[in-house]
């Protein structure tokens, strides 16, 4: 359902826009909560009445979320950057590879594999995680970033790999058989033909790796041990250990952790242009 | 082979090409193929396959971090015959995933056709709907645990205002705490599953609406013989994952309930999370796994066998 | 590829060439830090510390380590700080899989456990061995809270108590002896307390109640009280559970009528999301950990408060002190330097800095605790005498066994229905005493 501005009458476009309008007052709102909440005093926060603008504003709040613990706020953040960047770049490059081999190949196993590699998503990671942990503390790579990076690497999110594959089987056939025929390789097509053409699915892919790794608790939980390796949701987590003394950091932490994602998932949206796909079958 | 097929809901096998099931040429694209999935491979034996089955073989045991004796079918017929909350968190857990999967999928499916436009500042608007989901877990329990206050949170305050004089108790109200989670979950509607929804859409080509328009169609028309069969791929993920992740349902619960009050939120992963690290019970909370991973395994195959009949694949499918 | 960046040539590029500047640079910066490789290269021997806290707490305790570290040059002590939710969660990991820290801070509830799982060392040889370290210095309840088979495993640290806090602004309006003066003069029991909470109980200006005490549904505080009225959890051996006695079932129904009957306390709805936090200001008195008393420092600034020690019952319901312990990991490689870390973190200038001025906890050296410094305050509390009252006194402590963090889960979940009056709590006591049974029993494992 493709809105086209001269094919919609005035009331339907304005009835649709009061729909989301509405709605995205009420998906707001919470947001709206916790900037104003991390704008308040700390007396202002509990208060009741609830307090909707806070007066006056405190941004030293931030400052001292910022500095509260041993480590300044921004290296967390660049902790958890780091390994975002890293895991979802191996996410990327591993999963579009591998979807690309369930989508476009035959060969014995393949639908066998395809069930495995779904059955991976039905096990709840908390028995795993112990043996996961074993195996890195083996290899002395506790404490360091690899075992947060490395596995993405390996096509580890079957949820990329199923989501690329659902993808890859909507691009038809023939690009590839005339790709063949110009005499393109398997990996050509790959990079020619279907990376390009997927180019919604793989923004979509870079932004939920990202995100789940930026949110990402348990695996830096266990892994890492060190301050200086910390990332952004442990802080946050001691910060929610403050939850009935500093309410105000703990929102003003929150949205430290939030904002760039925001960013990120804003920027990202200019990507999402359509129109692409079919422009060489037409011609 | 042919049995596979039908159950990953597949179309019979096209006409020759990369498919071509003949002699050299299929062992060459059957290499390929190896070759491509290769690094799946890998990280699979590695970094699952080797941890699963010692779950598995934990849960044939009594485990407490320390000490391992074996226990044959113990835990299993324990969970099963005796504990009376194993039966109660499924019990939770599958109301959550009947309720929350359908109403999510199609808030979702919605939004995302309301979504997908080229108006200016539609980005905001997607990232406004999104930011629920982009909240990390706390900050939202907080704010939820304040929206569903009886005395003070806004829903009430709200339904007050409207005119219900004894509004629920929602999170303190062993009769209305799920109801409250599940209201929750739709906040998530604007996320993850939405942005699928939307990129399925924004894959759909506008030739075919091109086509169907100079056919006269209109845009109801469009929409069901355009939109929704070419999205049913996009659907059908959703489905399937949407009923994998509302299964194992947990931060919601450990951070704002705790499974209260009087288990009414017990979720099937909150249960297997106390198993495990509060009663220091890992054999037990491998069983629970492995039975969830079971009863996943089950659903999922039956959506795909299912899926034949309503989904449409546009490249043919393979 | 895209339909962008085909329009503009040159300042695209520059453009682009920023932003992976932008996304690259973090990248290289982070990586371009050396990790520490496991000895310092300055041939130091390294300890391993971890514990959970506040910021404020954590702050202090890097500090003190610093110093340490200043002091013993021959030792590198690293602090493995963890968020409180997964502090277990975390430590249970590392310990199971020999990965955890020399040094570390438990609870007593995971105390027991972990030695039983063979994971603390006995200390005794250690203090035998020191000539510095004097028994008598510390309080007979901090030591002990590290025995376990009558020997010490640990040292007692973060000595806590729970005491009574009081709105001195909302007595002084009613024109009411507050528990303080209450408690010097012999009357502070458990019945006196339901009488001044009735008193204090009262509806404002604003239309808005205000409580005379937030409810002490917690296990420890029902505990407390199932004491005071003469039952008690599990029986001494601990394999019965009595809590469903006459005595303790008069305890649990007393704690109910607070809210159902008196409505003396707010109901879970109105506690929620600590709306009648004492904080607030709407609450008269509060059961709370002493350690708490900093964070009240800090946030209440418009009324008056103070302490007081709890009320007793008709029966000895304890003192209400914990302390935490601070244990040896028996897999460590280096058990002197440990020991040494130990001492200093137990050690006169440890116990100032985080009792005596951070006042988030009581010191467990006589010596300190009965210090004038300690003992009067410029600032709430200043009843300081409720801290070390009855801290000599034999204590009651709660039954922390093998399977204490199970059968509490258990009996909270139905203590749940009695305090959301969904059930009578006889019916109710029966049918946590017959699962806490099983547990007991080990029927459940």
């Amino acid at each position: 359902m493709k809105l086209v501005r001269r094919e919609y009458t005035v009331v339907g476009a304005a009835a649709v826009g009061l729909v989301l309008a509405a709605g995205a007052a009420l998906f707001i709102f919470p947001f709206f909560w916790t900037v104003t909440t991390a704008l308040k005093s700390y007396q202002q926060a509990f208060a009741y009445p609830p307090v909707w603008i806070p007066k006056p504003f405190v941004w030293s709040n931030f400052a001292e979320a910022w500095t509260t613990l041993p480590m300044p706020f921004h290296l967390f953040v660049i902790n958890t950057y780091t390994i975002a960047f890293i895991a979802t770049s191996g996410t990327l490059l591993s999963c579009s590879l591998v979807a690309y081999g369930f989508a476009r190949f035959r060969f014995r196993g393949r639908n066998l594999l395809f069930l495995v590699l779904l059955s991976t998503m039905m096990l709840p990671g908390q028995v795993t995680m112990i043996p996961v942990f074993v195996f890195w503390n083996k290899l002395h790579l506790v404490d360091t970033f690899a075992p947060l990076v490395l596995p993405a690497w390996f096509a580890t999110s079957a949820f990329s790999v199923f989501l690329l594959r659902q993808f890859f089987m909507t691009i038809p056939k023939e690009l590839d058989e005339a790709a063949m025929i110009d005499g393109c390789s398997y990996f050509g097509i790959w990079w020619r033909i279907i990376m390009p053409l997927s180019r919604p699915a793989l923004i979509t892919i870079v932004i939920l790796s990202f995100l789940g790794e930026w949110n990402d608790f348990m695996g830096p939980l266990i892994y890492l041990n060190s301050l200086r390796n910390y990332t952004v949701s442990i802080a946050l987590n001691m910060f929610r250990d403050l939850y009935y003394v500093r309410l105000e950091l703990l929102m003003a932490a929150s949205l430290i952790h939030i904002i760039p994602v925001i960013a990120l998932f804003f920027a990202a949206q200019k990507y999402f242009i359509k129109g692409i796909t079919m422009t060489g079958i037409k011609g | 082979m042919a049995g596979w097929r039908d159950v990953l809901g597949l179309p019979p096998a096209g006409p020759p090409g990369l498919d071509a099931p003949s002699g050299a040429l299929a062992r060459k694209i059957g290499l390929w193929g190896y070759l491509f999935i290769a690094p799946w491979i890998i990280g699979f034996l590695v970094f699952t396959a080797g941890p699963m089955l010692v779950s598995l073989a934990l849960s044939f045991t009594t485990y407490n971090l320390a000490e391992v004796r074996y226990e044959g079918l113990h835990n299993y017929s324990f969970l099963t015959l005796k504990d009376p909350l194993f039966w109660k968190s499924l019990k939770n857990t599958a109301v959550y995933v009947a309720v929350s999967v359908p109403l999510g999928l199609t808030g979702s499916l919605l939004l995302a056709m309301l979504l997908n436009v080229r108006l200016r500042g539609i980005s905001i608007l997607r990232t406004i709907y999104y930011l629920p989901s982009l909240t990390p877990a706390v900050a939202s329990a907080l704010l939820w645990m304040w929206v569903f206050h009886p005395d003070i949170g806004i829903l009430n305050y709200s339904l007050k205002a409207i005119g219900i004089d004894n509004p629920p108790g929602w999170l303190q109200s062993p009769t209305w705490a799920m109801p409250a989670m599940i209201i929750m979950s739709l906040w998530g509607i604007g996320g993850a599953r939405m942005i699928i929804f939307l990129a399925g859409l924004q894959g759909i080509s506008d030739h075919y609406y091109e086509a169907a328009k100079i056919d006269g169609a209109n845009a109801w028309q469009r929409f069901v013989h355009i939109t929704i069969p070419l999205i049913t791929p996009v659907i059908l993920f959703n489905l399937v994952l949407g009923v994998i992740g509302a299964f194992q349902v947990f931060t919601s619960a450990y951070v704002m309930t705790e499974g209260g009050p009087d288990n009414a939120t017990l979720f099937y992963a909150l249960y297997l999370y106390k198993n495990a690290f509060q009663f220091f019970k890992m054999g037990r909370a491998s069983a629970m796994a492995w039975i969830l991973f079971v009863i996943l395994l089950v659903f999922t195959y039956i959506q795909f066998r299912h899926s034949r009949r309503w989904v449409h694949y546009e490249g043919g499918g393979e | 590829m895209g339909t962008r960046g085909r329009s503009k040539g040159p300042s695209m590029k520059i453009w682009k060439a920023l932003v992976i500047l932008a996304l690259v640079a973090p990248l290289a910066y982070r990586l371009s830090w050396r990790n520490p490789r496991k000895v310092d290269s300055s041939g130091k021997t390294i300890v391993r510390y971890m514990a959970w806290g506040y910021p404020s707490q954590l702050n202090t305790e890097q500090k003190l380590i610093d110093a340490f570290n200043a002091a013993n040059p021959d030792l590198q002590v690293t602090f493995i700080m963890a968020p409180m939710f997964s502090y277990y969660d975390k430590v249970q990991l590392m310990l199971a899989t020999g990965t955890g820290p020399d040094v570390l801070r438990t609870n007593p509830e995971h105390f027991k456990r972990y030695i039983r799982l063979g994971y603390f060392r006995d200390l005794e040889p250690f203090m035998a061995a020191d000539p510095g370290y004097h028994a008598e210095d510390f309080f007979k309840i901090s030591r002990d809270a590290a025995l376990y088979n009558g020997r010490h495993h640990g040292i007692g640290i973060l000595l806590t108590k729970t005491l009574i806090y009081y709105n001195k602004t909302l007595f002084d309006e009613a024109g009411i002896e507050d528990p303080w003066q209450r408690y010097r003069k012999g009357q502070w029991t458990w019945d006196d307390y339901l009488e001044v909470a009735k008193l204090l109980t009262k509806t404002d200006e604003s239309g808005r109640p205000i409580f005379g005490m937030s409810f002490p549904g917690n296990v420890y505080q029902a505990g407390t009280l199932i004491r005071a009225h003469g039952g008690d959890y599990l029986s001494p051996d601990g394999k019965k559970c009595l809590v469903n006695t006459p005595e303790a079932v008069d305890g649990v129904q007393w704690l109910k009528d607070l809210r159902w009957k008196w409505h003396v306390a707010p109901t879970p709805s109105q506690m929620a999301l600590s709306v009648f936090s004492f904080e607030s200001g709407r609450i008269a008195m509060e059961l709370d950990s002493s350690g708490e008393s900093p964070r009240l420092r800090d946030a209440i600034k418009d009324f008056r408060w103070d302490v007081a020690p709890c009320p007793r019952g008709d029966y000895d319901n304890g003192a209400g002190y914990g302390s935490h312990i601070l244990v040896m990991n028996t897999g460590t490689k280096v058990p002197d330097a440990a020991w040494r870390f130990m001492r200093f973190m137990n050690g006169p200038e440890a116990e100032t800095l985080l009792g005596v001025k951070l006042r988030r906890c009581i010191p467990s050296r006589r010596a300190l605790a009965f210090s004038k410094e300690y003992l009067s305050a410029d600032q709430s509390p200043f009843n300081m005498g409720a801290f070390v009252a009855d801290i000599d006194a034999p204590q009651r402590e709660f039954p922390y066994d093998e399977r204490w963090l199970e059968w509490t889960d258990e009996l909270t979940s139905h203590l749940d229905q009695v305090w959301l009056d969904l059930k009578p709590t006889k019916q109710v006591l029966d049918e946590a005493a017959v699962r806490v049974d099983m547990i007991l029993n080990g029927e459940t494992d």
